[in-house]
């Protein structure tokens, strides 16, 4: 089992009369990218901000490899990568002259910088508008090159706030790849973002706050276990009326080791606590009974679902 | 993902020669600031400030007569404005930039990063250090001038530029420190006005101590508005009639859709510059040449000049292809405002080389002076041209114009120094032609150089060695700033 590489401990900040995070602790382990999902104004920037040495806690810590990154900040400068929801560009300022800065910045020998600034340029493929100014970059491109300057120093944890806001859906496909590439080398990436669905694609491991307080952290699929009540069930049934659908509910309800039933549009799911041979039997007494079944699968929560039924208590957020 | 092939990175930087070797310990934030600097338009602005030296040098010559003869104050007024510029100025301009950089959050990554923030302080205060000198260096003519004139010791021009240095070394650290003041911007700038109040002590001080220095160079109210039209009025028009759509051409290559009226427009100011011109040339001795047809002529000069601006904005909007696709990026050659107002300063000091030695020569080469002066106007007018150019192609959201330009510009800056080498010898200030030459020439500070007939070897000493100061600091400029040829970008699906 892989040891975590980033500890966060009990991190609490406030700003002002807000309490923004009040006892925040996960780990993030290499190799792995973890997801971190909440609500807007729930912590998630200001817990990566303190995470990447940028912000200082009032309390708690981060151990980086068991290092306390509040007696050593520099730590985190060498071995996290920050990317934030913005990219800071200064007027007029060329993409490899801003990549040439953040290189420089990280004190490495020429040689040393000059072929990390190659590879950097092939990996996220910004060779071809090295040239071109930073403020002239559409923002899938910027969002490449953000990326790009994270990667300078080779840092073996990456925080990623929000990279995939305002990218198109190619752009964010491609920017998915990129994340689990960096995760199949090794890195720990921790990563936020507001469409789950695409950190449930590649997502291993997720912290979900609200409040700012961790309401669940781990593997995804311990987490949508934990929201299912036991194995769920889709049933889809051929050409389904309202009163199909409904018939089917009403069977589902009265057969034993069913858990919960839920209507659907084209047929029912449901959670039971039986095993495969109850599945068996279920299918069989449904064909018995004159359901034409189309489909009859597992279904485990979405990203979404998990989500909701984790903070569908929590107030509103001013 | 593209593959993995060698990028232009590497391979330029596998060219660099001195330049690598002193790259490490290279304050990265001087090094970026630098590179930004000499894009900037603030080179440009400095051009013009210099320029405005002259006019204000001139009103004073108008203006105030000092033992019974009007005499410019050449250095008291250049002073005063540096001063500012390099006191005030560039310190403000800079202090915004880190305030700037403090409120968007820019500073963060860095200091995210293992840059220190006392590096990060020293790497702005060194940047504005080297925007000062750099300063400094286009007005390096005037400096050589005011000492060509006489009547200041050497030792007090360095004391002068001394002075300046050493205030455009302080300043912007004060600057610097009254920006990390509060969030609100509106706190630094307070304390930046009380600041420039000291600034203003200097100039009162070097204004104090060239009060008795007289310099032999005299002008006339000719010379005086046609500095007005020039230097001042012409930008700002300049400014303004970019945004009218006739300027506005289509299509790369030769000028295809000039409107009628503005061809019509450029012609007449091409006629009445000729003919002006053949007509004061031939009338050099009519003593009472009206002075309001000196003003429409430098006025219609300008107006030749922004047809310049067009033909060359015409070229640069779309580089011309060239086989192999190589380009060269030499921050001294390439047309930026920084580079155009350094390549002024180097070609100064090497043209009053070479025309102090021609002086000694002896007068024959007077008689080249008719030949010469009527290509002289259009030539500089070309000139402010193309930097009205640049004014405009700042403003866009490319880079400069392409290597077309940049051999324009070099062209003409040879083209020009020849003519004014000629004109160096023997120029005297009492006849209607020469003073209509001595006000075109004011229009410059190379022409600046050539007014002087008071030229012995001492002077060309020092002007050498100011030359070799000034491409001194221009090298170590590149150098630190590092030039590359680079590919050029070959298609691909960029953004």
């Amino acid at each position: 089992m892989t040891e975590p590489c980033v500890r966060v401990r009990d991190l609490q900040k406030r700003f002002g009369t807000v309490q923004a995070l009040a006892g925040v602790s996960f780990d993030l382990k290499p190799g792995e990218v973890h997801g971190f999902i909440g609500p807007n104004g729930a912590g998630k920037t200001t817990a990566m901000r303190i995470i990447a040495g940028v912000d200082i806690p009032d309390s708690g810590d981060v151990l980086l490899d068991g290092k306390s990154l509040r007696d050593a900040p520099e730590q985190s400068h060498r071995r996290i990568g920050f990317m934030p929801d913005y990219l800071d560009s200064y007027p007029g300022i060329l993409v490899w002259e801003y990549l040439d800065f953040y290189a420089r910045v990280f004190g490495s020998a020429r040689a040393e910088r000059n072929r990390r600034l190659d590879d950097v340029v092939a990996f996220t493929g910004l060779g071809a508008s090295l040239e071109q100014p930073v403020a002239g970059l559409s923002k899938g491109w910027k969002q490449r090159l953000s990326l790009a300057r994270v990667l300078l120093n080779d840092p073996s944890v990456l925080i990623l706030d929000e990279p995939a806001a305002g990218l198109d859906p190619r752009a964010r496909v491609e920017l998915r790849d990129l994340v689990v590439e960096l995760a199949r080398h090794g890195k720990a990436v921790f990563i936020s973002s507001h469409i789950l669905s695409e950190l449930a694609e590649m997502c291993t491991a997720v912290t979900i706050i609200a409040d700012g307080r961790v309401r669940t952290s781990g593997p995804v699929d311990a987490l949508r276990q934990s929201v299912d009540q036991g194995r769920r069930l889709a049933i889809r049934l051929l050409r389904p009326t309202p009163d199909d659908c409904r018939r089917l509910a009403l069977f589902l309800s009265e057969s034993p080791h069913i858990v919960a039933v839920e209507e659907t549009a084209v047929g029912a799911a449901c959670s039971f606590d039986g095993d495969d041979d109850f599945k068996a039997g279920l299918l069989a007494a449904l064909v018995a009974a004159g359901f034409t079944v189309t489909d009859f699968h597992d279904a485990a929560s979405t990203l979404e679902e998990a989500f909701m039924a984790m903070t569908e208590k929590e107030a509103p957020h001013e | 993902m593209s593959d993995a092939a060698p990028t232009q990175i590497s391979r330029a930087r596998s060219r660099l020669s001195v330049g690598d070797r002193m790259d490490a310990g290279m304050n990265p934030v001087l090094l970026r600031d630098l590179r930004l600097y000499m894009r900037g338009k603030i080179f440009l602005y400095g051009y013009f400030l210099v320029l405005a030296c002259l006019i204000v040098a001139a009103a004073a010559g108008v203006v105030i007569k000092v033992n019974g003869e009007s005499s410019l104050w050449l250095m008291y007024p250049t002073v005063m404005i540096l001063a500012f510029a390099i006191g005030a100025l560039v310190p403000y301009l800079v202090r915004e930039r880190f305030r700037d950089e403090l409120s968007s959050h820019a500073a963060e990554l860095i200091l995210a990063s293992p840059l220190t923030a006392s590096r990060l302080v020293r790497g702005k205060v060194y940047g504005a250090w080297c925007l000062n000198l750099m300063l400094l260096s286009v007005a390096t003519p005037v400096f050589v001038t005011s000492y060509l004139l006489g009547g200041i010791s050497p030792y007090t021009l360095l004391l002068i530029f001394a002075g300046l240095v050493l205030a455009g070394a302080v300043m912007p650290i004060v600057n610097i420190y009254l920006g990390t003041f509060g969030r609100r911007p509106g706190v630094g700038r307070i304390m930046s006005a009380l600041v420039l109040v000291g600034s203003f002590i200097l100039m009162g001080f070097y204004g104090g101590a060239l009060y008795d220095q007289i310099f032999g160079l005299r002008y006339n109210r000719a010379s005086f508005f046609f500095l007005v039209c020039y230097a001042v009025a012409g930008v700002l028009i300049a400014q303004f009639l970019y945004q009218v759509s006739v300027f506005r051409l289509r299509g790369p290559g030769l000028v295809r859709e000039i409107r009628p009226r503005v061809s019509l427009a450029v012609a007449a100011a091409l006629g009445w510059q000729a003919a002006a011109a053949v007509v004061i040339h031939v009338k050099d001795d009519i003593p009472d040449w009206p002075e309001a047809n000196t003003l429409a002529f430098f006025a219609v000069a300008w107006a030749f000049a922004w047809g310049v601006i067009i033909l060359a904005r015409d070229n640069a909007l779309t580089p011309p292809a060239r086989p192999g696709g190589r380009r060269s990026r030499f921050y001294l050659t390439r047309v930026g405002p920084g580079s155009l107002a350094i390549y002024n300063s180097l070609c100064t000091l090497v043209i009053v080389a070479a025309g102090m030695a021609w002086v000694s020569l002896g007068g024959w080469a007077r008689s080249l002076l008719n030949l010469t002066a009527i290509a002289m106007v259009p030539l500089m007018a070309v000139n402010y041209g193309i930097v009205f150019y640049l004014i405009l192609q700042s403003r866009a959201k490319k880079p400069s114009g392409p290597d077309s330009l940049s051999r324009t510009v070099a062209v003409m800056n040879i083209l020009f120094a020849v003519v004014v080498f000629f004109l160096c010898t023997g120029l005297m200030f009492d006849g209607n032609v020469e003073s209509l030459f001595a006000a075109v020439l004011a229009a410059t500070p190379m022409g600046l150089l050539y007014l002087s007939i008071a030229a012995n070897w001492y002077s060309m000493a020092f002007i050498i060695l100011s030359g070799a100061a000034g491409t001194v600091l221009v090298a170590i400029v590149n150098l630190f700033l590092g030039w590359r040829n680079t590919a050029r970008a070959r298609g691909g699906d960029g953004p």
